[in-house]
């Protein structure tokens, strides 16, 4: 029993890390949508940093953990913010995922970049750091052992980290619960429009999430380093992945429940360690217990995601650039590039074995790399495993060749066939999960492999692997390198045209459809769980068959040749070409295998001159260098799902229409822009467009707005006094939401004026419109159902007096204050949404459909409400589809039709004919109200 | 990678046991003349005349193209070295030492010429790759090459070039017919590699030196990587040490083992009087650690921790090995023979700014040491090319020559096939290293 504790309690100060860091990552996932992958990078940063100051420097404890952990990594948390994770808070999965992987193979080499040259030329006198043996830790250095009952034995490191945990623990609850920043931060994470609209400001909450978790972070890389045992990135790295099992957990939204999970899995790990007497002979065993955590975790978690495979926001397809190119002039740059890849290989390379070797390595990558094309690229899903694929091919084909004698083309197709069963394996996952948690899963089923499958020795001939010898297939002896790189261009080509053709294909279709959108896809009749299986078992068989090459190739493969962080580089290079474009992959391989022998080798063409030979960089800043340069590319360009190759087909193409532009432009007098003549609409009486009014609480002056390329509100203008009601009425489709949006600031105006007393407010961002009394109740009810009733109210009345004057108005919510506002029936829900109005009455409120889907008898009470607060001088908007309740207390009223105002007057004029016209497009008696054209409905 | 990379580590360094480096006998008396020590002499009468007398530094036989004297424009013979260079610091500057003094004299009149060094960053397809530059691009003679990731693909790679390659023989590619690696220790890993059928009592005889006990009745408990150097090493030492004398043996997690206490627990159990540690770096500190905090005392032993430099680099790890011993295949600097000596002025002759020879610099030293020995065989033979070279040294035989208190002789194409099993003992004592049983010849015996 001694001994059982003893292990629980020694293996919980590893979990207690694994919490550390798993309490950090949900805090940031919750509260910004993104899942930062780099985490144990900023970790490994932090910790190489408190070893620098404290062992390097000489500093003692308490400054260098304070430099750490309370200057550096809020510093930190707030660049990250800054450059990487705002500007993502509206990607794709994708691009988040692909982003913080570029980041987490940047980070670290950047640590390491700026140790190595302040070594080398600032003369900062500290240890380069590549191999420390003991960390230091933060209580005593060197640890001391204590005894604690029942004879468990603990070092003041573990101790360490089981006070920090517990005060982080502790702190973050009271943070969330009970602190104003707390509360936003659930607010935003709950329904972010909605606390936007609340005043709270998206921003600043996210910041703080970044700030806040990378403190937590630095805190784990700081005491968890000496608990460890490790210095290196890659064992922050894998920390990071284990905590991300804790994580799913916790459901990837539940501190207590991930800190719980970390604290699980490290006691698991020990107790497996020693009981799982069974499992001795397998190697590596006991190393894979929080990935299995993580799969398991992941299955269960996928039951109640709400997003599903291929959450992707819908992308629009690549845009060609080119198109206004003939097609001989859209591929000439290509075939220029193609003529003199190899006009280079067989004119100057020819004694040039290196480089040959390194263009057989470029191609055999370029079809590895396509695989990424196909599941990432097309199918929308994010595979972090296809290091997997390319190994298991590889092993199976060297066993099958070497010690079974088989010839190399069956090996071959053996390898690819193990490698598409693997990926039916990874994808049944798949068929339930999307975005994050298949690469979650993808991920821990690469690290098993690595820790498990490919420590058989059965499989990858102990550590020396599998040589292969290079074959003769046809006229190909594959042995001569120039023979081999013409094999490998006409497997490469035969790859892409499978691509090509499966993108145009009737599968291409339905992979597309799958991924923007799955039920809709269901409705067509297509099989999802076919699709995605099919896409990932092609991926997984292009993997291997590249992989195989790539052996080939290279001579040999074995259980270090590639591991999964490798595949996480490659993804990097592929984001950075392009990952939805064949041309993008290959093009990735190239670069990824000549880099390396470029930045050590240099660049010495014999066809240049020598001034612009290079001579390199030594070789370990070279890996610096070339992770800093993918890694930060990736970053950039993740959320370019095209690469660098449509970022300059675009410019190209920009330069292009300029140039025309003005050759037109001196051919010609140069005719309008080609957008629609701004006609105004006709506004027949009443709103005074267009002119400032000093008394009007809010004014639109020729507002447009829409989402993208749509414009859906055109050219409306509208002024609301104090202490009256305006109704805005319209049909389904009118642009009633969008024109509330557009008031609130969620959706930006294209041209036009939004004035607030006389002030303009176009620019002005919602929390701040909110804060300065413009307030929008939102359609369906402007509750955060994940927060009480009273932290509902708090967000809008911090003040405690004001809150009670909310209960005192609306008694039901004291009743209720303790349950989750989701819990509420609907007309409850509405008194929620405007009961802090009540006390707090706004300068200009507009209400969303306020009446829709409740009760007649709370419709009355809340008309009640808005009358109120007419009388206390509030200006109101209420936007509504049914005209008869609202008609009752509006003063004045405005029809909304196909994004114009088309007619706007008091009340009292407003007759059946109109309401006729508006809603059923009847003729009007008047000439001066046009009705929508058939160009406009179109556009619609 | 890292727990990859330990286990690389762990697994070079553990199976390095099979067999240990050798100097001379324990009585330190002499052995044969030196080879270093000659060619100090020889660079000094450099320095005193114009032209001075080869001494009989090399064979002999060759003539003056053996050493003696740089010829003007003479093609330098081009030498490059691959390694983690986050676990050999100063593998340079060991190198350079040798090179320096050497190229007072050079070897057939050529003088060496060090290319760099390249660090793999423990990355096997890394390695091949730089291996790649360093011939194909440097146009290298000969490489030191000292890596766990120097895996067949290299080490075949460099034998289908012909170019030789020296280093500390733990890995597969320095051993069997047909390699062209040599290990200044001969072929560790002969064992694991179906190789020899003999292990070395340099595993275990310090032991009895260190605690005045016979052999025969010293108790064993060894703890064993999870890995595949740990799974082999369990196969040797249950081979080599006799069944009752182990009482007890364990694998050991490979990766991040953070928690020892049921490892700690066993020892305690059992109090044996040796425990012997076959474990990866960062878990042997850990467990050394814990082992004396619990009040263990009998004698904790590995294989790994003699790395000269690493106490002064981080007082914790002296703190936590303290007391601790480490039985090791270099001849350590606290021996203070003459070969460590040599070293130390070689080193300080050629501008080295360590304190001390480091492992890194150790290593770097005695790789270049038997290069050079062999190049001046080869050049005593005729001209120095790949193809005399492999003549020379593998169809003539080569025996190198030793130095007090340095390495034993080895000899090829015989250590292609066995290693050489010396060893000696070190002890962590009031924060720096102290020789506890000075370096010595032990013998190879057939495994059960």
């Amino acid at each position: 029993m001694n001994e059982f504790l003893q292990l629980a309690i020694a293996g919980a100060a590893t979990g207690a890390v694994y919490s550390l860091m798993a309490s950090g990552l949900v805090l940031s996932y919750s509260a910004t949508g993104i899942f930062n992958l780099a985490y144990g990078a900023i970790a490994f940063c932090a910790a190489l940093l408190y070893y620098e100051l404290n062992t390097g420097l000489g500093w003692s404890i308490v400054p260098a953990f304070v430099a750490v952990v309370l200057v550096f990594c809020p510093l930190l948390g707030l660049l990250l913010n800054a450059a990487v994770f705002r500007p993502l808070a509206r990607a794709t999965d994708e691009a988040k995922i692909m982003a913080t992987v570029g980041l987490l193979i940047a980070l670290p080499a950047i640590a390491r970049y700026i140790i190595e040259l302040g070594i080398t030329r600032f003369d900062w006198g500290i240890p380069d750091a590549k191999q420390v043996t003991l960390p230091p830790g933060i209580w005593r250095s060197p640890p001391s052992v204590s005894t604690l009952p029942f004879d468990v034995i603990l070092d003041s490191n573990k101790i360490a980290v089981f006070v920090t945990a517990a005060i982080v623990a502790v702190g973050l609850w009271a943070l969330m619960r009970h602190t104003p920043l707390g509360l936003h931060m659930r607010a935003v994470v709950d329904k972010p429009d909605l606390a936007a609209l609340r005043g709270v400001d998206e921003r600043q909450t996210s910041a703080a999430a970044w700030v806040i978790g990378t403190v937590l972070a630095g805190l784990a890389g700081v005491v968890g380093a000496p608990v460890i045992n490790s210095l290196q990135e890659a064992s922050f790295n894998q920390m990071m992945f284990v905590a991300a099992a804790a994580a799913v957990v916790g459901g990837l939204k539940s501190i207590p429940w991930a800190f719980a999970g970390g604290l699980l899995i490290g006691v698991l790990e020990s107790l497996v360690r020693r009981y799982a007497t069974f499992a001795e002979d397998i190697n590596g065993f006991n190393n894979i217990v929080p990935f299995v955590v993580l799969l398991v975790g992941l299955l269960f978690l996928a039951r109640d995601r709400g997003r599903r495979g291929g959450s992707v926001v819908a992308q629009p397809p690549p845009v060609d650039w080119t198109d206004d190119l003939s097609v001989w002039r859209r591929r000439l740059p290509w075939l220029v590039a193609v003529a003199a890849f190899y006009l280079w290989t067989f004119v100057f390379l020819q004694d040039n074995g290196i480089w040959l070797t390194n263009f057989g390595t470029g191609l055999a990558y370029g079809i590895i790399f396509l695989s990424f094309v196909i599941v990432t690229g097309q199918g929308g899903m994010v595979s972090l495993a296809q290091a997997t694929f390319v190994m298991l091919a590889s092993f199976v084909a060297g066993r099958l060749i070497v010690e079974n004698g088989l010839p190399w083309g069956v090996a071959l197709v053996v390898g690819t066939l193990v490698a598409v069963a693997a990926g039916v394996i990874v994808a049944l996952p798949a068929l339930r999960l999307g975005g994050l948690p298949l690469a979650l899963a993808t991920l821990a089923l690469g690290f098993m492999g690595d820790r498990l499958l490919f420590k058989w020795d059965w499989l990858r001939n102990r550590q020396s692997g599998w040589q292969f010898d290079a074959p003769e297939i046809g006229p190909f002896d594959l042995s001569n390198r120039t023979t081999m790189i013409v094999f490998l261009s006409l497997v490469l080509l035969l790859v892409t045209w499978m691509i090509w053709n499966l993108q145009g294909s009737a599968s291409g279709r339905s992979i597309t459809a799958v991924r923007n959108s799955e039920p809709a896809s269901v409705t067509s009749g297509l099989s999802i769980p076919r699709t995605k299986l099919a896409v990932f078992a092609v991926s997984a068989g292009v993997a291997g068959f590249g992989g195989v090459l790539f052996a080939t190739n290279n001579g040999s493969v074995s259980d270090g040749t590639f591991v999964t962080q490798t595949g996480l580089a490659w993804l990097a290079a592929v984001v950075l070409f392009g990952i939805r474009k064949p041309q993008g992959a290959i093009l990735a391989g190239l670069v990824t295998a000549c880099s390396s022998t470029i930045f050590t080798g240099g660049f010495h063409p014999a066809f240049l001159p020598t001034f612009l030979h290079w001579d390199g960089l030594d070789s370990s800043i070279s890996t610096y260098v070339s992770n800093i340069l993918f890694g930060l590319g990736a970053i950039q360009l993740a959320r370019e799902p095209d690469g660098i190759l449509s970022i300059t087909a675009r410019q190209n193409r920009e330069r292009r229409d300029k140039r025309r532009a003005k050759r037109a432009g001196a051919e010609a007098a140069a005719p309008e822009t080609p957008t629609v003549v701004t006609e105004p609409a006709a506004v027949p009486a009443g709103a005074g467009a267009g002119a400032r009014d000093g008394d009007a609480a809010l004014e639109l002056v020729h507002i447009r707005s829409g989402y993208g390329p749509v414009e859906v509100l055109r050219d409306v203008s509208l002024t609301v006094r104090p202490g009256r009601i305006t109704a805005v009425l319209g049909p389904n489709g009118a642009g009633k939401s969008t024109l509330c949006a557009t008031i609130a600031g969620l959706v930006p105006v294209t041209s036009g004026e939004l004035l607030q007393r006389g002030a303009g407010v176009t620019t002005i961002r919602t929390p701040k419109r909110a804060k300065g009394g413009i307030v929008l109740a939102p359609e369906a009810r402007g509750v955060f159902p994940q927060l009480t009733v009273r932290e509902n109210l708090t967000v809008w009345l911090p003040d405690a007096a004001d809150r009670e004057q909310a209960f005192d108005r609306f008694p039901v919510l004291r009743t209720r204050q303790d349950l989750p506002a989701g819990s509420l029936s609907g007309g409850e829900q509405q008194m929620l949404t405007l009961a802090p109005l009540l006390v707090r009455p706004p300068d200009v409120l507009v209400a969303d459909e306020p009446s829709l889907g409740l009760a007649p008898l709370i419709v009355e009470e809340i008309l009640g409400v808005f009358t109120e607060l007419r009388d206390r001088g509030v200006a109101l908007v209420l936007v509504e589809e049914k005209a008869k309740g609202v008609l009752e207390i509006a003063d004045e009223v405005s029809f909304l039709s196909l994004g114009r105002l088309v007619w706007s007057g008091p009340k009292e004029d407003v007759d059946d004919d109109l309401l006729h016209h508006v809603y059923l497009g009847a003729p009007l008696g008047g000439p001066d109200v046009p009705s929508a054209t058939a160009t406009e409905r179109g556009m619609q | 990678m890292k727990g990859w990379k330990l286990r690389a580590i762990a697994a070079a360094l553990a199976v390095s046991m099979i067999a240990a480096a050798c100097g001379d006998d324990d009585e330190g008396d002499g052995g044969e003349t030196t080879e270093t020590t000659e060619a100090t002499e020889t660079t000094e009468a450099a320095e005193d005349g114009e032209t001075t007398e080869t001494t009989e530094a090399a064979e002999g036989d060759g003539g003056e193209a053996a050493a003696g004297e740089c010829e003007d424009g003479a093609e330098p013979i081009k030498i490059g070295a691959l390694t983690q260079a986050q676990n050999y610091a100063g593998l340079d500057e060991g190198i350079n030492a040798v090179i320096n003094r050497v190229n007072e004299t050079c070897i057939g009149g050529r003088p060496l010429e060090f290319v760099g060094l390249e660090d793999d960053g423990s990355d096997p397809q890394r390695n091949l790759e730089l291996a790649r530059k360093l011939v194909e691009q440097d146009g290298v003679f000969a490489i030191v090459a000292t890596s766990a990731v120097l895996l067949p693909a290299t080490t075949d790679y460099l034998a289908e070039q012909g170019i030789p390659y020296f280093g500390w023989g733990f890995m597969p590619g320095f051993c069997g017919e047909g390699s062209t690696g040599y290990g200044f220790n001969g072929c560790l890993s002969a064992f694991a590699l179906g190789l020899s059928d003999s292990g070395a009592t340099s595993l275990y005889e310090p032991f009895a030196e260190i605690t005045g006990k016979s052999t025969d009745e010293l108790t064993y408990v060894i703890l064993n990587s999870d890995d595949d150097a740990g799974r082999f090493g369990d196969i040797l030492y249950s081979q080599l040490f006799p069944e009752e004398q182990v009482l007890a043996s364990e694998f050991v997690p490979a990766t991040g083992a953070a928690d020892v206490t049921q490892y700690v627990n066993l020892v305690l159990e059992e109090n044996p009087d040796v425990t012997i540690l076959s474990v990866d770096f960062a878990t042997g500190i850990t467990l050394k650690a814990a082992l004396a905090q619990a009040g263990y005392e009998g004698i904790v032993s590995d294989y790994t921790t003699y790395v000269p430099g690493l106490l002064e680099a981080s007082p914790d790890t002296a703190a936590a090995l303290e007391g601790g011993y480490s039985i090791t295949q270099l001849p350590p600097n606290e021996d203070f023979s003459e070969a460590s000596q040599q070293i130390a002025a070689d080193l300080e002759a050629a501008g080295s700014e360590l304190p001390f020879a480091t492992f890194g610099a150790l290593i770097g030293y005695w790789s270049t040491d038997l290069m050079v020995q062999m190049l001046e065989a080869v050049a005593a033979e005729g001209e120095i090319t790949s193809e005399n070279f492999f003549a020379v040294i593998e169809e003539g035989g080569f025996t190198s020559e030793t130095v007090e208190g340095g390495l034993g002789a080895v000899t090829f194409p015989e250590n292609h096939f066995e290693g050489v099993p010396c060893s000696a003992a070190v002890q962590v004592l009031d924060g720096a290293f102290a020789s506890a049983v000075p370096f010595t010849c032990y013998e190879n015996i057939p495994l059960r």
